[in-house]
């Protein structure tokens, strides 16, 4: 096994790729009850276009396929599927995001079980038409739930805003209409598609011997499975610079209004995982600095009673798109977007101090030495860089040796570019 | 059962297994409802500047070089006493280059935010205070934008109208406005001067150090006054309360509350873990399987015991056609239980639950520092990690059904949608 060594916080991750192409990583944590298992299918809701790679015949994926599979692959084989994890003592879950459908049991017990368990369950499943209806109810009761969270429309709205086509606009669930496009042939194919065992990575965090793991893994019958190869690629939509509606405002049965504004990157800042990557916290870094707790304009516009302390930003960046989000709620959200986006605009006249900046870099350094507090968090940091391509402490190092300069490029670009502002409305 | 009180005002549990040293600094006094929105009011404002850090602006400038070392504060309440508890977690020194003295520097940010706080003339910042009470009204206002938060908020009111449960810890809307600078420091003097004080930390050995340095400034010894951490109180009624209230929502909102006349030190308190366990705190749980997975009515259905109030309350949310058939499937699985119509397996897969719960518990220092706290305060016993499987292991089918048995519905509480749209 390739052995790699985390110097900074004194930790070893073990990699190495399965007779199938199932790239397997562990991260063992003497002394910890828990133990954590994920399968990491790089196949989210953004992976909707797909190309054959010898007919260049394309294929289209209805939006929310992605989280329909993952909610198909707990209902294939004989018995129900959380119960047979339970009675060997542990607790299996699931989620789909833009970019990745995770599949992981945590346990204090025997691993050996619910890992043939959680193996059969992703790479061996089968669909049975008679419960793709009940799939169907049971995700209109989740759109539903859905309906009534804030949080959830102001995500949707502002993403909606941004993106013209890429596939990310979509909602993760899909709509009431593509649900009931959901059918045993559909599914099959984007199980093909999307759930090769070369796009698979398998995450380990916990107790255990990599070396006896890897040993134990060769001879599960899952792996032994012969694998056809993958014929499809996928096609990554290109989207335009220009946003797709520049402002919103809507209604909603909420107290407080809600203020926001959000700016999609360009894919000159995405050019490679480690740009995005480095960008991504360059992002975070600046406004921080512009609007985060440290800053004098937030306690100002807190004071100005224009915002509350629910006032955040968010930046996501990922391979194929990146976008910022800026929120709170507040009584006068004409206003306070009117502040958020000359902050941004002028921002080039803003002096940055070092100090603050060196603030910015010990957080991050000390939030990452607190992910190896958990297990579950381990877990989480492993399969985000999975996805992202990248090895975590390398980003980390070169992260720490940014200085305040290094945000130029981002801050001139923010100063630039089209934003798009939403109110939700009391 | 009387039981010896043993507290440790200070102490440290040893552990290399984290990254790092977790602080837990409690001010502990007995539940006063005249002054709620003050107690809930401090930990923001005291956390709002000191003498040397000023504003919130510094004081995030010194969390953020100090690795992120926040301190955050929030009050608690527990039967008739109120805790406000500050928590803090640091990075280990032998992580770190040594260019800090990370140890001296956090107990300096402690003994600002706690004994030196800003103030004019010997009072707080009217325009902090005034600041912290918008904001504290509009958390409690926006409950309502969560529809499940709302619901279940209103449903406790409803359930402990009439008792010294209903005035919440987070704080009263209706009172807030009396809240002043004045008001303020008596509040912030008597938890200075009279509260209990506790300092918990988990961490290496070398945190031995921080501790004596935080126990020379924060330690002063326990009082005689005794705490009361179960509140037994229960409004008597004829016959269970139902109400309904409407808002232009899609999904109905179900809210049953029961008294369970059993409390966090009885002996049956472990049967009534597993009581819940089985009824509906996991996916496994009938309540679970019966009302999501067998008759598709909710997207999540859930009970919740509370162990120093002896009520458990169940959530689901359902669609609003199918409120009475739910609620009638919900007493359908009590029923179950109550005849104990439930097999070996159930009831074995329920016990292992909670234990797995339990270990899992044993890699999270500040679950260690809490169960600490429980055993210690609330049981007044020695923190002993076996006991949980131990008791847990004796309870048998029969304490379940006995559980079932004592269980009386109190309130049936429903957020719906509007009739007219």
């Amino acid at each position: 096994m390739n052995k790699q060594l985390f110097e900074r916080v004194h930790e070893t991750l073990y990699t190495s790729v399965l007779s199938n192409g199932l790239t397997i990583k562990v991260l063992p944590k003497p002394g910890f009850v828990k133990k954590s298992a994920s399968m990491v299918v790089k196949f989210g809701s953004i992976h909707r276009h797909f190309v054959h790679s010898f007919t260049k015949v394309e294929q289209i994926l209805p939006a929310g396929i992605h989280h329909f599979l993952e909610h198909m692959l707990f209902e294939s084989g004989e018995h129900d599927i959380t119960r047979r994890f339970m009675e060997s003592n542990a607790l299996v879950n699931a989620y789909t995001s833009s970019n990745r459908t995770v599949y992981y049991f945590t346990t204090t017990d025997d691993l050996e079980k619910p890992l043939n368990h959680l193996l059969d369950m992703v790479l061996s499943p089968s669909f049975k038409a008679e419960l793709i209806q009940k799939e169907q109810q049971i995700i209109e009761q989740e759109f539903n739930m859905y309906e009534d969270d804030i949080e959830q429309a102001l995500y949707h709205d502002a993403l909606q805003a941004l993106y013209q086509i890429h596939p990310v606009k979509d909602e993760i669930l899909g709509s009431i209409q593509t649900i009931r496009q959901m059918n045993q042939e559909i599914l099959e194919f984007a199980y093909q598609v999307g759930y090769h065992p070369t796009n698979i990575e398998l995450l380990l965090v916990g107790d255990f011997d990599p070396i006896e793991l890897e040993t134990m893994l060769e001879a599960m019958p899952a792996i032994q499975k012969s694998v056809t190869p993958s014929l499809y690629e996928h096609v990554v939509i290109e989207e335009p610079q220009k946003v797709c509606i520049p402002s919103v405002d809507i209604k909603k049965d909420i107290h407080i209004s809600y203020a926001s504004i959000a700016l999609k990157l360009p894919s000159s800042l995405l050019q490679t995982p480690i740009q995005a990557a480095l960008n991504e916290i360059k992002c975070n870094f600046l406004l921080e600095m512009l609007l985060g707790k440290q800053s004098r304009l937030y306690h100002q516009w807190i004071d100005q009673e224009i915002a509350n302390d629910t006032l955040d930003y968010l930046v996501s960046i990922e391979e194929t798109y990146g976008y910022i989000r800026i929120t709170s709620e507040s009584k006068k959200p004409e206003q306070l977007i009117q502040e958020m986006i000359h902050v941004l605009t002028k921002n080039l006249s803003i002096s940055l101090d070092e100090q603050t900046f060196l603030a910015n870099r010990n957080r991050l350094l000390g939030s990452y030495y607190r992910m190896f507090n958990r297990i579950d968090s381990m877990a989480n940091i492993l399969t985000d860089y999975a996805v992202k391509g990248i090895d975590v402490d390398d980003f980390v190092s070169q992260a720490m040796k940014l200085s305040v300069h290094d945000l130029d490029d981002i801050r001139e670009w923010m100063a630039n570019t089209q934003i798009v502002s939403l109110i939700h409305r009391s | 059962v009387s039981r010896q009180p043993s507290i440790h005002p200070a102490f440290l549990l040893e552990t290399n297994q984290f990254k790092t040293t977790t602080i837990s600094l409690r001010f502990i006094a007995p539940f006063d409802s005249t002054s709620v929105n003050e107690r809930a009011l401090l930990p923001a404002i005291l956390l709002s500047g000191t003498k040397k850090f000023p504003s919130r602006q510094r004081l995030q400038l010194e969390y953020d070089l100090l690795y992120g070392s926040e301190i955050n504060g929030r009050v608690t309440r527990y039967g008739d006493t109120s805790i406000i508890t500050f928590n803090c977690s640091i990075i280990e020194p032998r992580y770190l280059d040594g260019s800090i003295d990370i140890y001296s520097k956090i107990v300096e940010l402690l003994e600002q935010v706690i004994y030196h706080p800003k103030t004019r003339k010997n009072k707080f910042v009217k325009r902090i205070v005034e600041e912290e009470k918008r904001m504290m009204k509009e958390g409690l206002e926006s409950i309502y934008n969560d529809k499940i938060d709302y619901a279940y908020y209103r449903f406790k009111q409803v359930m402990f109208a009439n008792e010294r449960y209903a005035t919440f810890e987070t704080g009263d809307l209706a009172t807030l406005p009396n809240v002043s600078v004045d008001s303020i420091m008596e509040s912030y003097q008597s938890m200075i001067q009279t509260d209990a004080v506790e300092i918990a930390l988990s961490g290496s050995s070398q945190a031995k150090e921080l501790l004596s340095s935080l126990e020379a400034v924060f330690a002063k010894p326990w009082p005689n006054t005794s705490f009361t951490w179960i509140d037994r109180e229960i409004t008597k009624r004829t016959k269970p309360q139902f109400i309904k209230e409407t808002l232009p929502i899609k999904q109905a909102k179900v809210n049953i509350g029961y008294r369970t006349h059993t409390y966090y030190n009885d002996k049956d308190v472990f049967s009534m873990f597993v009581f819940n366990a089985m009824f509906g705190d996991y996916e496994q749980s009938m309540l679970f399987q019966t009302v999501r997975e067998k008759l598709h009515l909710a997207y999540y259905v859930q009970s919740s015991y509370n162990h120093n109030k002896g009520y458990l309350a169940i959530m689901a949310g359902v669609d609003p056609a199918n409120e009475q058939i739910t609620i009638d499937a919900i007493h359908h699985v009590l029923d179950t239980l109550k005849n104990g119509d439930f097999s070996d397996d159930d009831f074995q897969l329920a016990k292992n639950y909670l234990l797995e719960q339990q270990r899992r518990g044993m890699d999270s220092p500040s679950t260690l520092l809490q169960r600490h706290f429980n055993y210690n305060h609330l049981l007044g016993i020695e923190y002993d990690p076996t006991l949980f499987a131990k008791q847990l292991w004796e309870v048998s089918k029969e304490d379940v059904i006995r559980i079932a048995n004592k269980l009386t519905l109190d309130t049936i509480y429903i957020l719906s949608e509007d009739a007219h749209e």
